[in-house]
């Protein structure tokens, strides 16, 4: 027969010999198997020896059990992790943790920063307001460290300078009444203010110097950037801090010895702080070196100012000169700054520092200022030189007319707000601690947690108790 | 009622009774200790691998869905014998060649109405048939165990080792025919009803 043939012609392998062994395979291969079978000698030698193998198996004697398996209770217990799986589990537990506050710290900073500009334009209204001497303040583009830092009421004594290069808000501090030098300087944000222009260079005008206010100019900031480069040396007090005096009082007996009160107020009420030292909490006395006369170019009446306590409305201080507009500002800072100014000035100038640092940190009742920027008396020229905002000549205009209007004293002045600000021929590299710097490490400091998190619950899944 | 109720000692083993799984223990440390011993050819190491199975299976006595407790143990018991085959592997020192078989250890239970000759002879071909055992790959000597030491179908195999009928069908057959081969290297220690046909 042809199957026949064919069946023969195809031995079953030893797969099939297997399964028709164990009578595992289908029916028709069963029955084609045995047809097979019966006319292949070969395939039925091989399954023979295949069904012996086993036979032999099978035959195989059971093993006797060398022991009792049964188990103890002290077998049972419950799998206790080893030390190192509760250490990494520990540890992962505890970096996450550092990783969360790291992040939600950055995001509540830099949520500040954003919450901070939010309501320039009241602060606008209130510079207008007549005040025997107003610092008005204008902070464009304020950064996140900033706000932090001004809402951080607890520094509420000692004033703190702590604005970063990015920081611009400027405004000159208009001499009291009695001083007779009143310095009006507004920065305004390019797209709230007119006439001033981005990127200005702070001005420290004689009126400024005397108001006791420093300007920073960050050299190598090109424009445009977050940081104009104009900074002012101010504090940032709390919010809840109404109105924050400034006196700057200076402590040697020359006649130029110049008291300056800065208030600077944030509050809808400007109350004119006078400048005496321990008067209240808030009120910071900086006494800046006395220069000589004949280097301070600034007008008789303007008054000698301690950097004023920022008016931390939510935001940098505001008593500063900073007039670094930039075109990117989302917001204003304004402060009050009442100077109280002697008939003598007294320039405070502080060198340039290039990395930003906490500043002033002067005790409230102590007249003596502690300002870390060592001020050091800079010669105007030496000083424009120490100001390389490329805005500074541009902005050296805007100066010399506030310094003029500054002149006659004109107690309560309102800014206008199209009085530029004026870069200042010396400026105050102030520091500020959250910086791009700290920015940058904070960043590799959440990156650094995320992998160290990451690896230890790795290693945590991998030395994890099994069952 | 039966004397033993297995239904009945599993479910009070998932709640963490001992002693019911104890008496499950006594019911099956024959059945796990031989697969245990025929798969790694190891008493000592069988025992430790039967111990721990058991072990594993008293926690895991949650994860039991139902079904055969005898194949789910054996699931265990060859997964214990995977890992220390491996472990083994790992280790050269404790090679195959060490691990002989124990005649004694392995006849014991024999009768002892048995010859002197006809136990040697048993012994002889205990220990030739399980060091061919001994040289199977993993997956061909736990299926050849299962299958043909301990008489499993092909079902309970596949359920037990994860594998498909038809892989069980294959591996079982290549290790019928691979250790056809290696007995019939050694066809003068077979016993004369045993000796294989090489033609």
């Amino acid at each position: 027969m042809f199957a026949s043939k064919d069946s023969m012609r195809n031995h079953l392998d030893d797969e099939m010999l297997s399964a028709y062994m164990d009578r595992a395979l289908p029916a028709s291969e069963m029955q084609r198997a045995q047809r097979h079978l019966a006319a292949c000698a070969e395939c039925r030698q091989r399954l023979e020896s295949l069904q012996g193998v086993v036979q032999l198996l099978h035959a195989l004697p059971a093993v006797e059990i060398p022991r009792s398996f049964v188990l103890r209770p002290a077998d049972v217990q419950p799998a206790r992790p080893s030390a190192v799986f509760v250490f990494l589990r520990a540890a992962t537990v505890a970096v996450a943790m550092m990783l969360a506050v790291v992040l939600a710290g950055d995001l509540l900073l830099r949520q500040g920063m954003l919450g901070v500009p939010a309501a320039p334009a009241p602060m606008m209204e209130r510079a207008a307001a007549p005040a025997p001497a107003t610092l008005i303040a204008e902070a464009p583009a304020v950064t996140t460290q900033e706000a932090v830092l001004a809402t951080q009421p607890a520094e509420a004594p000692a004033a703190k300078a702590l604005v970063p290069p990015e920081q611009s808000p400027t405004e000159a501090p208009p001499a009291t009444p009695e001083a007779g030098a009143v310095l009006e300087r507004m920065a305004v944000p390019p797209t709230t203010t007119e006439g001033t222009t981005p990127a200005e260079t702070p001005a420290h005008t004689p009126e400024m110097m005397a108001a006791g206010i420093e300007v920073t100019a960050t050299p190598a900031l090109p424009e445009g950037t977050l940081t104009p480069g104009v900074e002012v040396t101010l504090t940032a007090p709390a919010v809840a801090l109404p109105q924050v005096a400034v006196a700057a009082a200076s402590e040697t007996p020359h006649p130029e010895e110049l008291t300056a009160t800065v208030q600077a107020k944030l509050a809808p009420l400007p109350t004119p702080a006078e400048g005496t030292p321990g008067a209240s909490p808030s009120e910071v006395v900086i006494a800046p070196p006395v220069t000589s006369p004949d280097e301070v170019p600034a007008p008789p009446g303007a008054g000698g100012g301690g950097l004023g306590e920022g008016g931390g409305m939510g935001g940098a201080g505001g008593a500063g000169v900073a007039p670094g507009t930039q075109p990117m500002g989302t917001g204003a800072i304004t402060g009050t700054v009442e100077s109280e100014a002697l008939p003598s000035p007294t320039m405070e100038e502080v060198t340039p520092i290039p990395t930003p640092t906490p500043t002033d940190t002067p005790a409230p009742a102590t007249p003596t200022p502690q300002a870390v920027a060592t001020p050091t008396p800079v010669p105007p020229a030496e000083a424009s030189q120490a100001a390389p905002t490329p805005a500074a000549p541009q902005a050296q205009e805007p100066a010399t007319a506030v310094a003029q209007r500054a002149m006659p004293a004109v107690p309560a002045t309102p800014a206008a707000p199209e009085e530029a600000p004026v870069p200042a021929p010396g400026v105050t590299q102030s520091a500020g601690f959250f910086n791009e710097d700290t920015l940058f490490l904070i960043r590799l400091v959440e990156i650094a947690l995320a992998l160290i998190v990451v690896s230890l619950a790795g290693a945590t899944w991998v030395v994890r108790p099994r069952a | 009622m039966s004397p033993f109720d297995e239904a009945g000692l599993i479910k009070a083993a998932k709640k963490g009774n001992l002693s019911a799984f104890n008496q499950l223990v006594l019911q099956y440390q024959g059945f796990a200790y031989n697969i245990a011993y025929r798969i790694l050819g190891d008493g000592d190491l069988a025992a430790d691998v039967t111990q721990e199975s058991f072990i594993k299976a008293y926690r895991a006595m949650d994860q039991f869905r139902g079904g055969s407790f005898k194949a789910w143990l054996a699931r265990i018991v060859t997964n214990a014998c995977y890992d220390a085959l491996r472990h083994k592997q790992r280790r050269p020192a404790d090679s195959l060649e060490d691990l002989s078989v124990d005649p004694e250890h392995a006849m014991r239970l024999q009768s002892p109405q048995e010859s002197p000759e006809s136990y040697a002879l048993r012994a002889e071909l205990s220990e030739l048939i399980q060091r061919s055992i001994d040289q199977l790959p993993p997956d061909q000597r736990v299926t050849l165990v299962l299958a043909d030491i301990q008489g499993l179908s092909y079902q309970e195999i596949a359920d037990i080792t994860g594998v498909s009928l038809g892989t069980v069908k294959s591996r079982l057959s290549r290790a019928r025919a691979r250790l056809r081969d290696i007995l019939l290297e050694h066809k003068e220690l077979l016993p004369y009803p045993y000796r294989l046909s090489s033609e």
